[in-house]
Order: C-alpha cells, then structure tokens, then sequence
C-alpha cells in the first residue's frame, strides 16, 4: 500500500470535529479520486495526511513510514488547491527549488519539453509573479510529474487549466501510477474522475461513506454524478 | 516550560515598563528643575538633574541615577503583578472552559 | 458620480484596516489592542506635555513663538513629503485593498475618490502625530488667538501639500501608462519621491535660515509656503479658510481628471542574481530579499542619500544603511511560501538564521560602496563597527516585528502598528539606558543581553506561528 490511513479524527475546536473516523487505503498503481461537497473536509483530510495539520487520532502511513518521518515527507508531494507560490522565483527556479529540497538534480532538457508540453514553451525564464492562475496551476503539475514521488496528492489543483493541459495531465497522470506509484485526485470534475481514476472515496460531512473502484461504481449506479446525488439525498435526509 | 515562558515574559515587559517610568520621570524632573545649582530628584530620589553654572558662565549639566533600589523595586513589582494576573487569568480561561465543555 | 458610493467604499476601505490590520498577530487579543492604544495615547500626551514645557520655557512671552510658526510653516512640505513617500510605498503594495473594489458597481473616479479620501485620512493621523503635539502646545502657550494661525501654517498647508503630491502622483502614473512603463511604477514612483526630497531639504532649510534672519533684522518674510498664514494675516481665518477650500476642491478636480482609468498592477519583484542560487534554501532566501521592489527602492534611497552627502561635503557615519535593515520587517511574511508549499519546511531555528543571514548578506553588499563613500568623504573607521552593530540589531528588531505583526500578501499595513510600537520600546530602552550611565562594557553586555532575548522571541514567535497554521495551538 502506497498510503494508509486509519481511524483518523480531526477537530479544529472542541465543537467542531472535521473527520470522523476515517480509514482507506490506496495500493500501488492506483489513482484513487476523492470527491465530497464543500466543507466536506477534502482539504482538512489532505493535509492531516500530510503532516500539515497536526495528527491528533488514528494512523497514517506513507509507504510503511508514518506520515511525520522524514521518509514519507520525501516520498510524497503536494500540489495545492491555492496558487500559493513563490512569485519572487521563475518558473525554472522553482522546479530548481523543489528538485534540491527533494535532493535530486534538475533535469533541463526535461524541463523544457514539460514547459512545451503543457504551451508555456519559453516561459520557463519568467517570473511566477506574470503567470497567469493557470500557468501556475501548471507548474504545480509539472512539478510533480518530473519528481515522481511515491504519492502524488493533487487538491483541486486542476480548477482553471484548460481543457488542452486536462488532456495532457490524464496521459501523464496515468503513466505516473503505472510505475508503482500512486495519486489521490481530489476534484469536483466528475467526467474526469470518471476517465482517470481507479478508485473513488466519498466523504460527507467528514466520514468516509464510499470506498471503491469506479468501474463498479459506474456500473451500480450510471455516474459519477448520480451517485453523489443519491448520496447527499440520503444524507440530508432526517 | 509554560511557567519559564511566563516568568520571562514579565520580566521583559515590566523591564520595558520600568524604563518607561524612569525615562518619563527622568523628563519630568528635568523640565521641573529650573533654578541653575540645585539638584532636583525623581522617582523618590532615584534619578536626579542638576544643571551647573560654571566658571566661565557656561552651564552644564549633570545627570542620572542616585539611587539603584526605587528601580529595582518597581522593576520586581511589575514582574510580580504580571506574573500574578497571568497566573490568574488563565484559571480564569480554564474555568470558562471547562463550563463551555460543560455545555 | 454617486457619493454614497464613495462613502461606502471609504467605509469599506476602513474597516478593512480596522479588522485586518488593528486585529492581526499581537494585536488579535483584545487586551493587546488596548495596551498598545494606551501606549501610543501614554506616548502623545507624554509628547504633548514635553513640548508645551518646551515652548513655554524657551519661547513663552518671548515673541518667538511666530517666527517658530513660521520656521514650522516652511517644513509641513518636506514632512507631508515624507509621510507621503511612506503612505505611498505602503498603500503600493496594497493589492488587495484596490482588490475589495473591483468586484464593486462603482466607477474609477468614485473609486480615485474614495481612496484618495483614505489616504488623505491615513496622513492626517500620520501628521497628527508629527505635528499634533506641536500645535497643541503652541495654542496653550500663546492662547486663542493663536488656534487661526496654527490652522493656517500647520494644518492648511499640509493639507493641499497632500493634495498636490497626490496630483502629481496621478500625473505621473498617467505619463508612465502613456509609454507603457506603469508596472515598474513600484520603482520609479519612489524615486521621483525621493530625489524630490533630496530637493526639497536644503530649501527648507534655507527658507528657516531666511525666516530667523528676517526676524533678527525686524523686517517681514514671505515665501510661497506662507501663503495660507499671510493670508490669514491680513484677510482673517475665514477668507483664509474659504480659500484652502477652493484650492482643495480644485485640487481634488485635477486629481479626479488626471487619475487613470484603469489599475495596472505593479511589478513587485525584479530578477537579480543567477538562478543556480534556487538550488539551496539559503540562496532561494536571498532571492526573495533581493528580488522584492521594496528592498530596490530602499537601496536606492540609500545611494540618492549617500551621493546626496557626498555632494553636500556632508560627513556623517553612514547610519543610513539602517534603511535597508528595516527589509526585515517583510522577511519572514515574504518568504512564508517557501516554508508552507512543501511538507518539510526546515527547523525553526535554521529558517531563523536563514531569513537573518540573507538580510546580513543584503547589507554586506550594500554597505561596501556606502562605506567607501563614507571613508572617502573623512569618515573614521572607529565609526563603523558602531554602524554595523547598529544595523545588524536592527535586522534582528526588523524580524521580530514582521514576526510579531505579521505583514499579509496584499495587506502591508499591519507593520505599521508594529513599527510605531517597537520604535518606541526601542528609542525609551535607550533613552533609559542612558540615564543610567553604565560603564561601556555593561551598557554594550546589556545590549547583547537584549538582542539575545530579541532572537529568542522571534524563534519562539515563528514557533508559535507554524503551530497554529497545524492547529496545535489556537490563535
């Protein structure tokens, strides 16, 4: 298993308990999708995984190293659903920047065809301060598709990109997974959850209701979006 | 720890604190003293000005801290209120939480 | 032009200041607000007090108190200008303040308006404490009739001095947009600024030479900053007052038609240095304090005001590099990404000394040339240890301030509060310090002993901070 989290509770304030016992797990070569209305706790779920929020209940490994190691912090990369980057750095510094954090040498001739690949070609020079919302979002991707790490957690990332780099990124993203690695997708893009992803996790109000493979899913129920209909039904339902 | 990080928070604020008393005082004992020859005091007797006529006709001027213990006096004072309310105002949060919880 | 609009939004600008700036770090908890408010009042009466006892002593019944009026006339430019290249470097990086109204139905003029009015209001309270104290004392000493001239010498005149920067500053963005220059206006804008402050200090200097000479020989002075207070003179405050209206509205006029219409953002960041740095954290610091706008404007103050000296024959210790130093006060907000956008953002402690290292790196290279023109113009080497030590505890208080008051993207106004109350801590320790009449040795041990408790807070502080951001702690 490349994560796996059990019996994880969270709580920002003593009346306000985010996670309520969540517990999944995604295997290698596995691109497992996690939706959930807003406020759901995606966000909340994420971070805690990643050691950004404190761990207060309940288990989380990476690999087979707890998510507080610096192995597993190492093993793992985090794609953000805010546009929070260093607009001081170009876009080349910045891969150069996250290359030394994780020890590894860039590779400049792969940078260039990312930057092509993903229509920045030449950019790669410019300061993040003149991207535009997209080409951020962009570098994010090609950030985590030249490190390479065990676990690629993407929160939203993919609001804003064009449809052009949406394609691009479900090639990319399913040849990462294809070498042992593996990547939790969250996203509100339905269709393409329904194209990328392996699995798909549902959280509601902070539980986990739905832990299982797309296919299946799609087979039991139509959609993606039919079944999250049926499943705030049943939720709001008193 | 918690009670380190308290001690050394009063102690620097009411260092800041006292500084503030002794410079204010310092000001108003040199703004008072307007007989050239006489020493005037402050803070009881802790800081003095005293302007002096000289030989020539020029004036100069002596001042500083005649006496340490006022100071230190206030200094330890301060800390000791400080810590006193610090310690007190958070059983008082302690209270109010645990009545909150008890909601 | 709707000016309810402008009224909202004048409001609106306000309260964001009142919640985002009055309410952030140190100033979140209530108790902290009061003190510090009690502290800044504490501070202006203490100041008002000093300087009725001053004036009453030295000019009370001595028929000098006009001619002092007169010397404070001639300087209200030179300090509306500073406050004014102060108010305007900050409100440049204010994005997100102009940001709050662009999603708002209201038009550029209204808009030009109602941050023209929060600016306005900004100085005022900046000029009230420069010359609040001042003129407070000086109607207590000379009484009644002195409340008409204090209007037409201080308040007028720093008024429409406001006013006509504020135009100029319009006409200037309108000339930059025209040859397509506006986004460096983050650097030329401050520039301007500053060279006309290299201008306007020796005039007035020379026109408080002029107004003590006229005094001495008996005869009357007059000079276009005067013209408010003659006014006054001879047609009486209201004719006065009606006139500074006048003005005022024709002022705002001209702003309104000169303003552009439309908002173009700045450029907040220059590429300097290779990009091999990027590799190492430390070198990825250093870009960040490099590359800011406000670390090349402060460096370039720092030159204007070193050649200024030079070309003066002015030999002073180059206490000017502090300028540089107070960098600090943006070093840990400006560099939180590198600390949030990764899962392992370092020990606390080595991004301390990172963020301290890269601004001792930034004045090593700026003093090299200031201190060669310092030496060249017969400063002596014995000053410059004082200089350095200066400054480098300045980098130090500069950090914990923006640790303490932490400065948001887009919202530069919190180290305001943070600046006012360490400049004061600072300059009472001093002072006190003094007082005290220590032996060097034990003053410069005290010393040491201060900046070791300042380096200490500021790494408890980015504790702190990174703790709450994980939720370990509540803020």
């Amino acid at each position: 298993m490349n994560l796996t989290v059990e019996n994880l509770n969270f709580a920002y304030t003593s009346r306000t308990q985010v996670l309520h016992d969540v517990s999944f797990t995604i295997p290698t070569n596995c691109i497992m999708g996690l939706v959930g209305p807003n406020g759901s706790g995606k966000s909340t779920l994420i971070k805690v995984i990643l050691d950004l929020l404190q761990l207060q209940n309940g288990q989380v490994k990476i690999g087979s190293d707890i998510s507080q190691s610096r192995n597993a912090k190492m093993s793992s990369i985090y794609l953000s659903s805010n546009d929070f980057l260093p607009e001081f750095l170009t876009g080349e510094e910045y891969l150069r920047f996250m290359h030394g954090l994780y020890g590894e040498a860039l590779d400049c001739a792969a940078l260039t065809s990312q930057f092509a690949k993903y229509s920045m070609a030449g950019r790669h020079r410019d300061l993040i301060e003149d991207y535009s919302h997209g080409m951020r979002k962009k570098l994010q991707l090609i950030a985590a598709f030249m490190l390479r790490r065990r676990l690629t957690v993407i929160d939203e990332t993919l609001n804003g990109i064009d449809i052009d780099a949406l394609r691009i990124f479900e090639g990319d993203v399913k040849e990462l997974v294809a070498e042992g690695r593996s990547v939790l997708l969250c996203s509100h893009d339905f269709a393409m959850l329904e194209r990328v992803a392996d699995q798909l996790a549902f959280l509601i109000r902070g539980s986990m209701v739905v832990q299982a493979p797309v296919g299946d899913l799609i087979a039991d129920h139509g959609t993606i979006a039919d079944l999250a209909n049926e499943l705030i039904q049943v939720m709001e339902t008193p | 720890m918690k009670w380190f990080l308290r001690i050394s928070a009063a102690l620097t604020s009411s260092f800041v604190l006292t500084m503030i008393v002794v410079v204010g005082s310092f000001i108003m004992t040199m703004f008072s003293a307007r007989e050239v020859g006489v020493r005037k005091f402050g803070l009881f007797g802790a800081v003095f000005f005293h302007p002096q006529e000289q030989s020539d006709g020029s004036t100069i001027l002596e001042a500083g801290v005649s006496n340490g213990a006022p100071i230190a006096i206030i200094f330890v004072l301060l800390a000791a209120f400080q810590v006193a309310v610090a310690s007190v105002l958070e059983r008082l949060k302690a209270h109010k939480r645990r009545l909150q919880e008890a909601d | 032009m709707r000016r309810a609009s402008v009224a909202l939004l004048f409001r609106l600008f306000w309260i964001f200041i009142l919640r985002r700036v009055l309410g952030r770090g140190l100033l979140a908890s209530r108790t902290a607000r009061i003190s510090v408010l009690l502290l800044l009042v504490t501070a202006f009466a203490g100041f008002t007090l000093l300087s009725y006892v001053v004036i009453r002593q030295y000019f009370g019944g001595t028929g000098l108190l006009e001619p002092v009026l007169q010397a404070a006339n001639v300087s209200v430019a030179f300090w509306a200008l500073v406050t004014y290249v102060l108010i305007r470097v900050l409100f440049m990086k204010a994005d997100e303040l102009l940001k709050l109204s662009f999603s708002l139905p209201v038009t550029n003029k209204e808009r030009t308006l109602a941050f023209g009015l929060f600016e306005l209001s900004v100085v005022f309270v900046m000029m009230l404490f420069i010359f609040g104290a001042f003129s407070v004392s000086t109607v207590l000493v000379g009484g009644p009739p002195f409340i008409p001239k204090v209007l037409a010498s201080i308040w007028f005149p720093a008024q429409t001095a406001y006013l006509l920067l504020s135009l100029g500053y319009y006409l200037l963005e309108r000339a930059l947009l025209t040859l397509r220059v506006s986004r460096l206006r983050s650097l030329i804008v401050p520039m301007v600024l500053g060279l006309g402050l290299v201008a306007i200090f020796p005039y007035t200097n020379e026109q408080s030479a002029q107004i003590a000479q006229s005094h001495v020989e008996g005869r009357d002075y007059w000079s276009p900053a005067l013209s408010f207070a003659l006014l006054q003179e001879k047609a009486g405050i209201w004719i006065c007052s009606l006139v500074f209206l006048v003005t005022s509205a024709a002022i705002v006029g001209a702003i309104m038609a000169a303003a552009p219409k439309s908002y173009v953002p700045i450029r907040r960041f220059f590429i300097l240095l290779p990009s091999w740095l990027a590799k190492h954290r430390f070198g990825v610091y250093i870009l960040v304090m490099f590359r800011n706008f406000e670390t090349t404007v402060a460096v370039l103050f720092v030159i204007i005001f070193s050649i200024f000296m030079w070309v003066y024959h002015l030999a002073f210790p180059p206490y000017v590099l502090a300028l540089v130093t107070f960098q600090g006060i943006y070093a840990y907000s400006n560099s939180e990404t590198l600390r949030r956008m990764v899962p392992f953002p370092g020990r606390t402690f080595a991004n301390y000394l990172r963020l301290v290292g890269s601004q001792t790196v930034l004045l090593g290279v700026v003093a090299i040339p200031v201190l060669s023109l310092s030496l060249a113009q017969g400063i002596s080497w014995d000053a410059i240890p004082h200089v350095a030590v200066f400054c480098l505890s300045n980098i130090l208080i500069s950090t914990l301030i923006g640790i303490a008051f932490p400065p948001e993207k887009g919202n530069p106004f919190t180290v305001l509060i943070g600046v006012v109350v360490t400049l004061t801590i600072v300059m009472i320790i001093a002072l006190g310090l003094n007082i005290f009449n220590f032996h060097p040795a034990i003053t410069a041990i005290i010393f040491i002993l201060l900046n070791l408790l300042i380096v200490g807070y500021s790494i408890f502080g980015m504790q702190r901070l990174e703790r709450i951001a994980r939720h370990e702690v509540v803020s």
